[in-house]
């Protein structure tokens, strides 16, 4: 005899039972499936009628509470649905807003991190400006901000440099501009500061603040000289800005603080006369050639037009002299007697420094040193 | 045509036993995509007959309408769908536990658990008499886990069955066959255990079986043979 598979007896049998005719299988199948149907009848148990009542209306009343309509799939739970009867999912929804926090503050720190290279014309520098205003917004006393906002000139002026050896000529005016701008607030920052310590305290007083001026003005005499080789022709007002703001601002310096060692600026000033000398579209330039006494000459020069400025005009004059700040200045007598040094030597010790910050792999703008 | 007209009839039934106009409007709503429901499932009858039916597709028709009624709030959509299961689901505890009061509790939970994730019950992959059945068999697991007592066949609470037009005769031997098939059915493997007593016991049909126990229709067909098998071998020769 040979034996029926399982897959055929399962069917066989599932057919039988299924169909309720037993007739057509035989032998084992029938008797499983007269087994099954003993099953059937044996199995009679049922709830009282007591208990199926008493559970029905105790479910009814639940669900008046637990059962809400569901008009559009954007229906908010009602409030009065207790919390604990349907779950809806909490945790999925704490793992949702934490993934989406997460990939949002990643977003924004890669987003920041980024903008740090930025130059004016980037999608970022926006960005890279608003970190500056808030690290800014951040320190908190004017030393430490006159302090930053001079490091941000000088990030400024790096920029300037770095758009004109790249070529970006149409942007190295708002450059400078924003440069010239920063380098006032700084200053005028740390010389308040310098003059509420002689007016305070003689004995806790510091030529800090002065010394930082006269540094940044040093620096910035270098790189201005630099950019006055090969500057555009609609950037050399903006750089006629900048350079007066240098100068002026090392006038000012030394005027508050005679025993300091005052910034060399005068190389710029005749740097500058020269770029316009030899810039056939700045207009008046000639008038500043003088060259006997560069600083007057700066200083008496009138600015010429800038109508590629996009910042707010400028006074020039009060940025050479007389200082505009409306500081009180301080007597000389009062301070250390005055010294005769020899001229700082910051050029010579600020060169490696500047064109490390500004330029190289390691810079603030990598790339500008390779030029 | 013929689909269409059972479809028809079970909203005009749903209508006639819940005369409102939105009941009406969500069963013919419910008819008219009865297509997407796939209703190939047989009805879940108490009576263990269900896969005798020659059209189960209205009773099916009214379960999947009632369901989307209680999912949108209707309780006594709900309520409709606890008198057609109840009987089941006790049945299947009752025959696990072998304890009346404690397959009331756990019938009671189960339904009160199925009230409240009724709305988050879909359609895909398991009826919702397979759904109900999975929940039960979850709770008798966990009550076993918790209280690790031992499954004992209590006499003196055997519930009351269809005796109404038995014998004395045959009454007699369908309690003897009580205690007998809860001992038997005890003996088996889990799987095999489950798949008699939602088959044979509760009256599922071989989809709704599979769903809930989560095997394929030809898995539960040879399941099926071998715990009848082996019950038969474990009933006595004059009984089966």
């Amino acid at each position: 005899m040979i034996r029926r598979g399982a897959p055929h007896d399962a069917q066989s049998f599932d057919d039988a039972w299924t169909s309720g005719d037993s007739s057509s299988v035989t032998g084992e199948i029938a008797g499983l499936v007269g087994t099954a149907d003993l099953l059937c009848r044996s199995a009679v148990a049922e709830p009282d009628e007591h208990f199926r009542s008493e559970l029905r209306d105790r479910l009814m009343v639940q669900a008046a509470e637990v059962l809400v309509a569901h008009p559009a799939p954007a229906v908010v739970e009602p409030v009065r649905r207790p919390a604990p009867a349907v779950p809806a999912h909490p945790v999925r929804r704490r793992l949702v807003g934490l993934t989406v926090a997460a990939v949002a503050g990643l977003g924004s720190i890669g987003m920041i991190s980024s903008s740090a290279t930025a130059v004016p014309g980037d999608v970022l520098y926006p960005v890279k400006r608003g970190v500056e205003s808030v690290q800014l917004a951040l320190h908190r006393n004017d030393t430490s901000r006159g302090q930053f906002q001079l490091d941000q000139a000088r990030e400024r002026l790096a920029e300037a440099r770095w758009l004109d050896s790249h070529g970006e000529d149409g942007r190295v005016a708002a450059a400078l501009d924003n440069f010239s701008d920063q380098a006032d607030d700084g200053s005028a920052r740390l010389f308040m500061v310098y003059n509420d310590q002689i007016t305070t305290s003689n004995s806790s007083s510091s030529d800090a603040p002065i010394d930082a001026v006269n540094d940044f003005a040093a620096a910035a005499t270098i790189t201005l000289n630099k950019m006055s080789d090969d500057l555009p022709a609609d950037a050399q007002a903006a750089l006629e800005g900048a350079a007066d703001t240098v100068t002026g601002l090392a006038s000012q310096a030394s005027s508050l603080c005679s025993s300091c060692a005052p910034a060399d600026v005068s190389s710029l000033l005749v740097a500058v006369s020269e770029a316009l000398v030899s810039t056939p579209d700045a207009p008046d330039a000639p008038t500043a050639t003088s060259g006997s006494h560069p600083e007057r000459s700066a200083a008496t020069t009138p600015k010429p037009a800038t109508p590629d400025r996009s910042g707010p005009p400028k006074s020039t004059p009060p940025r050479i002299s007389p200082p505009a700040l409306p500081t009180p200045k301080k007597p000389p007598a009062l301070k250390k007697p005055p010294a005769i040094k020899k001229p700082p030597a910051l050029k010579d010790t600020t060169d490696p420094l500047v064109g490390g910050l500004v330029g190289g792999d390691g810079g603030l703008v990598p790339g500008l040193g390779k030029k | 045509m013929t689909s269409l007209t059972s479809v028809l009839r079970a909203a005009i039934a749903l209508h006639l036993t819940r005369p409102d106009e939105q009941s009406l409007a969500i069963a013919l709503a419910v008819s008219e995509q009865t297509n997407a429901y796939s209703p190939h499932y047989d009805s879940t009858g108490s009576t263990g007959s269900t896969d005798h039916d020659p059209d189960p597709d209205p009773e099916a028709t009214r379960l999947r309408a009632l369901v989307d009624l209680a999912k949108d709030g209707d309780s006594e959509a709900f309520g409709q769908l606890y008198d057609h299961y109840v009987t089941g689901i006790f049945r299947f505890v009752f025959y696990r536990v072998g304890s009346k009061h404690l397959a009331e509790d756990l019938t009671s939970e189960t339904f009160v658990r199925g009230l409240r994730s009724i709305q988050r019950f879909n359609w895909q992959g398991k009826d919702f008499g397979a759904w109900l059945t999975t929940i039960a068999r979850n709770l008798i697991t966990d009550h076993f886990k918790s209280s690790r007592s031992r499954l004992e066949f209590a006499t003196e609470t055997v519930p009351e069955g269809r005796s109404d037009e038995a014998g004395p005769e045959q009454e007699m031997l369908v309690h003897v066959s009580n205690e007998m098939l809860f001992e038997a059915v005890n003996a088996l493997p889990p799987e095999q255990r489950d798949c008699i007593l939602m088959r044979f016991i509760q009256g599922m049909s071989i989809a709704q079986t599979a769903a809930a126990i989560g095997r394929s229709e030809g898995a539960i067909k040879q399941l099926q043979l071998r715990a009848v098998r082996s019950l038969a071998g474990a009933l006595p020769p004059d009984i089966r």
